[in-house]
């Protein structure tokens, strides 16, 4: 009897479940993976599809694609405005792109949902990604999470110029911030080096704040020059927080190399 | 005394001799004219004769009728027929005058909107009563869809028998009841104007048409045309809900419809190129949609809203 019960219950819930209305509207928003290909690095992106029905029996699709940094919900990313996606009607192929951005996607719009590849001025395809509009896009397995550039890094720096002494432990602090002052938002990123004399942990430590700091999230490449001595570090960032490059010196060029790996 | 009397038998004689002449020259006159009633005028005569029995058995079927062809696949259509009576003069051999020879004439009418001046006509092209067998054979004629012949029985004010369409290969039972009054034209209840909405079914792995559709369409009287009537309309392609404005709306360029058979053949113009060949039974419209460059890409059935 309970077991009929139990049936008929969820028979019924299944029914209710029936007739709540699908959303099938290409508008809204789609949470997407992105892949980077040939790696396991993924990250998290939001589209958001606008339709216009600009008569002549036309509809305009619009896009805004955000891109995170670190998880869905974190704060760095970047943002990419796209005033007309043309979408084939009999193969649902739609084209997210423009000159002005230097991320596009081309994918297929199905009710519901959006995959496709998506690429870069900077490197061309980067991968394939997949967005749906109701629930979430598992992350795949074994990937790893495209990492904030926001975090504390911390490792060795390797003098290299017979006329520099710089202390061989250094740890760097990076913050990004969105800066929506002038219309729309770009990162901001800010942050300081501390040249340890004395072990990590201590209070013999140089600290000078980075000034001028320039990353490129595509190819990964950060320089940032510090207010103080006339350091600058340039390098690559991996995906999973290893900073590798090379330490600069006005005057005395090339000096070191930096090895710093972040710290969760 | 004597010359008086004298005078009256003359005036009497006279009498009596123009009453014989009168007499001798209605003779004469009668037995001329029976003489020369001709073989011409009585075969004339008799065919005058025959018309006027010839036009009282045609006045039986003659008048307005409505009518509904029920079709041995498809709907049913509504249609009208009016046979009238109409003298036509007939030449006789033997220098006889023409004799006016009734005919059944009329047209058989096809309505496809609710404007009643939306219909194709087919002219009654032959038309026989057999008053003993009590059977009405037809033969209707149109320029493009050629002869359609009725076999029909008539009992009381109705004519009920088959129907055949040789070019189209179309053929079924067909009931004509007369109107006892003059009033409107039949109107076909399930006109072809109207929208049309239902689902589309991808059938190609290169389409990913979105799966809600409306089709509209409207006719319109167009006497440059064959058909005397112009379909237009209009294919709506909704990817959002019914009823939103996330829509594509592709104009049918070239619509074909033969309403005989109620096929409909539509071309979408712009971008796109689809073409829907379809049945339309008046309440639904059931085909396919091909694409130019990728065939058949999906199955399509919309009803009437």
């Amino acid at each position: 009897m309970k077991f009929i019960f139990a049936a008929l219950v969820l028979l019924s819930s299944l029914v209710n479940a029936q007739d709540v209305p699908k959303d099938v509207s290409l508008a809204g928003t789609y949470r997407a993976i992105l892949q980077h290909e040939g790696s396991p690095f993924y990250q998290h992106a939001n589209i958001l599809l606008r339709t216009v029905n600009v008569g002549g029996g036309s509809l305009k699709i619009s896009a805004n694609v955000k891109i995170f940094f670190g998880d869905a919900n974190s704060n760095e990313f970047l943002t990419y405005e796209f005033d007309d996606c043309p979408m084939n009607l009999l193969t649902r192929q739609i084209s997210i792109k423009n000159e002005k951005n230097n991320v596009s996607l081309i994918g297929f719009l199905k009710t519901g949902s959006l995959s496709g590849d998506w690429f870069s001025t900077v490197v061309g395809k980067v991968g394939k990604f997949v967005a749906v509009k109701e629930g979430e896009v598992p992350a795949p397995k074994d990937g790893i999470l495209v990492r904030t550039l926001t975090g504390a890094y911390r490792g060795s720096l390797k003098n290299t110029n017979a006329e520099s002494n710089l202390p061989e432990r250094a740890t760097m602090s990076l913050v990004s911030t969105q800066d929506t002052v002038n219309g729309e938002p770009i990162i901001k990123i800010s942050g300081n080096v501390r040249l340890y004399l004395g072990d990590f942990g201590s209070l013999e430590f140089v600290e000078t704040k980075l000034t001028d700091i320039q990353f490129n999230f595509y190819n990964r490449y950060l320089t940032a020059r510090t207010v103080d001595y006339g350091l600058t570090f340039k390098g690559k960032m991996s995906h999973d927080g290893i900073f590798t490059g090379v330490v600069f010196a006005d005057g005395l060029g090339e000096v070191a190399n930096a090895d710093l790996k972040r710290l969760n | 005394m004597g010359k008086k009397t004298w005078t009256g038998r003359g005036t009497l004689l006279v009498f009596y001799s123009g009453l014989s002449i009168l007499a001798l020259l209605l003779f004469l006159a009668a037995g001329c004219g029976k003489s020369n009633l001709s073989d011409r005028d009585i075969k004339r005569s008799q065919l005058t004769n025959s018309a006027d029995i010839k036009r009282k058995e045609l006045q039986q079927v003659a008048g307005v009728y409505d009518g509904v062809l029920k079709q041995d696949v498809g709907a049913d259509r509504t249609v009208t027929l009016q046979l009238e009576v109409k003298d036509i003069p007939t030449p006789v051999e033997g220098g006889v005058d023409p004799v006016m020879t009734p005919i059944l004439t009329g047209y058989l009418k096809f309505v496809l909107g609710s404007d009643p001046n939306e219909y194709i006509g087919f002219g009654v092209q032959k038309a026989e009563f057999d008053p003993k067998l009590n059977k009405v054979d037809l033969v209707v004629n149109h320029n493009d869809f050629k002869d359609m012949i009725f076999s029909l029985a008539r009992r009381d004010s109705t004519l009920s028998g088959r129907w055949t369409a040789p070019s189209v290969g179309s053929s079924g039972d067909a009931v004509f009841t007369k109107k006892t009054a003059p009033g409107t034209p039949a109107t076909s209840v399930n006109t072809l104007s109207g929208r049309y909405q239902g689902a589309v079914k991808n059938t190609s792995p290169s389409s990913s048409l979105p799966e809600r559709a409306v089709i509209t369409l409207v006719t319109s009287k167009d006497p440059n045309l064959p058909s005397g009537v112009k379909v237009s309309g209009n294919l709506r392609l909704y990817v959002g809900e019914f009823g939103s404005l996330e829509f594509y709306e592709l104009p049918f360029t070239e619509v074909n419809y033969n309403f005989l058979t109620q096929k409909l053949v539509a071309k979408t113009g712009g971008d796109y190129r689809l073409t829907l060949k379809a049945e339309v039974n008046g309440v639904s419209v059931t085909g396919i949609l091909f694409a130019d460059g990728v065939g058949e890409v999906a199955d399509i059935e919309v009803k009437k809203l």
